[in-house]
């Protein structure tokens, strides 16, 4: 579904604020996954998906999306990202804002209008269409970003620390959504964090990364019980060893 | 949980706007308290003064009711006069300021799609906003001669710079997420253009336009007091002038204050229901 061969990019190459951010990584991604990403602050964790979604063009080394390598963004993949209120239209209505990526779909306003309230629907915002995102609350903002990926039936949808700027209760509650939606949609699911217990209770595996330039230091397959449940996962005795291995690797190329 | 959340925060909201709007209604109690006490003063001073050169407020009144409204009813108390000379001048504004808006709004546009385009230009086009628009009423003279055309030209192009220059600036200061996201799902360039971008350029452009709106009402009057005018507010108050009717200059000058207010609140009802979303 996705491989990453052999990336590395390196911001203003040459000059004397060069930076490293990723150095010879290698990942592969099955159709259906969901993987986490977690890694260090300031690791390189953003360029990473930036290069999957083909925002960046990376400086070595080549993203395949579905047998196609990817120059710009590949067909049917989403972003979440995590600025919500910078990513949404503030000028549109909700239902708009989920709706206007269907357009170059060839889909009629009517089918459009309807795929938009259904993604709505299945985030638990079917009455907030015709509201405009400054009137929901953060985490609401965040649901919409998250029907409008939905809505666009991607195959490949990445997040980019979408649950970085909610409260807990909320950050919880997201989870629990993307563990659900992903139930109803066949796609795989890319999401980065820097929080380890969100990774290995959302992930069906998580990536670690070193800090910056980044390249993977370990790969854990997540084999906890299904439905995965706020507090009797978190209580696992799988989970506690999973997230302290995380956590371990994490913080052993964290600090020098 | 989540909806008594989102309960409290909705009755939040609406206490705020009630407050809010408790207190609007204050400040505009003591707005018009203001306004009647400056008249008042206005007067006195006036009446006191006794200087044939400012008549009292309650004769420019009385003088602008006698020569512009006091028509017959069915044409909204107009007289000939009113036609004659308000109606003119309104027009040419109107003309004028919609002429020179849609060109800065087009050709902000160009510009501001294009950082490179509006980096060689930026010097260009601040120099030529830079300079007063009555300094080049001798060049439009010049291209266009007296009479209608070259106020138009006129004002058309006294309103262009600001339009334009708030334009660019707005369609060059998107949300770098927002262009993200555009690229993210892949939108058509017109898309981008019509939904993303003018969308984002709008309070700037909004804010252009309203310079641009008391400019032309400025530049409109300038234009009326040169010759080859027959009619107008400006040509009203030149004649006025000339006969020393100095009751009837004043009422003109009340006349464009009015007017000047009135464009200024209308353009802010539709600026308030465009930009509902620009909180």
């Amino acid at each position: 579904m996705l491989e990453i061969d052999n990336l590395s990019h390196v911001y203003g190459p040459g000059t004397p604020n060069e930076h490293r951010a990723i150095d010879g990584l290698n990942l592969s991604v099955a159709a259906g996954e969901l993987l986490c990403i977690v890694g260090p602050s300031g690791c390189g964790k953003s360029t990473l998906l930036r290069s999957i979604a083909g925002l960046i063009s990376p400086t070595g080394g080549q993203v395949t999306v579905e047998g196609n390598v990817v120059r710009q963004t590949p067909d049917n993949l989403a972003v979440v990202f995590q600025d919500y209120s910078r990513s949404l239209f503030p000028w549109m209505t909700v239902a708009d804002n989920v709706a206007l990526p269907l357009r170059r779909k060839n889909m009629d306003k009517k089918a459009r209008r309807e795929a938009a309230q259904e993604a709505l629907e299945s985030v638990g915002l079917a009455d907030a269409g015709r509201k405009y995102p400054f009137q929901l609350s953060g985490g609401m903002q965040q649901r919409v970003a998250i029907a409008r990926a939905l809505a666009y039936r991607p195959s490949l949808m990445l997040m980019d620390e979408p649950f970085g700027s909610v409260d807990a209760q909320t950050r919880e509650d997201l989870e629990d959504l993307v563990l659900k939606v992903r139930g109803h949609h066949q796609m795989t699911i890319v999401l980065i964090t820097h929080d380890i217990d969100e990774s290995v209770y959302v992930g069906d595996r998580v990536v670690v990364l070193s800090k910056a330039p980044a390249h993977v230091v370990g790969d854990l397959k997540v084999d906890l019980p299904a439905p995965r449940d706020q507090i009797s996962t978190r209580e696992h005795p799988d989970f506690v060893h999973l997230r302290a291995e995380v956590g371990r690797l994490v913080r052993g190329h964290a600090t020098v | 949980m989540k909806a008594a959340a989102e309960v409290s925060a909705r009755a939040g909201f609406v206490r705020r706007a009630r407050v809010a709007r408790r207190r609007g209604m204050r400040t505009a109690a003591f707005r018009w308290l203001v306004l009647a006490v400056l008249l008042l003063l206005w007067e006195v001073a006036t009446r006191a003064a006794g200087s044939a050169f400012f008549p009292t407020p309650s004769t420019i009144v009385a003088r602008m009711h006698a020569m512009w409204f006091s028509g017959p009813p069915s044409r909204l108390f107009l007289t000939d006069l009113a036609i004659d000379n308000v109606l003119p001048s309104l027009g040419r504004m109107a003309a004028g300021f919609a002429g020179g808006a849609l060109a800065g709004v087009v050709l902000g546009l160009a510009v501001g799609l294009s950082a490179r385009v509006y980096d060689y230009l930026d010097g260009v086009l601040q120099f030529l906003r830079a300079i007063p628009p009555p300094a080049l009423i001798t060049v439009f003279l010049v291209l266009f001669g007296f009479g209608l055309r070259m106020q138009l030209a006129f004002i058309m192009f006294s309103i262009l710079w600001p339009v334009l220059l708030n334009t660019a600036d707005g369609a060059r200061s998107v949300e770098p997420l927002h262009l993200q996201t555009c690229q993210v799902f892949r939108l058509s360039r017109t898309e981008r253009l019509r939904r993303v971008i003018i969308p984002s350029a709008l309070p700037k452009m909004f804010a252009g336009l309203r310079l641009a709106l008391s400019l032309s009402l400025i530049v409109m009057v300038f234009s009326e007091l040169l010759p080859g005018t027959t009619n107008g507010i400006g040509f009203q108050l030149t004649d006025a002038y000339s006969m020393f009717d100095l009751p009837a200059m004043w009422a003109g000058i009340v006349l464009l204050g009015v007017l000047g207010y009135l464009l200024n609140e209308l353009f802010l009802l539709v600026e308030r229901r465009v930009l509902a979303w620009h909180a």
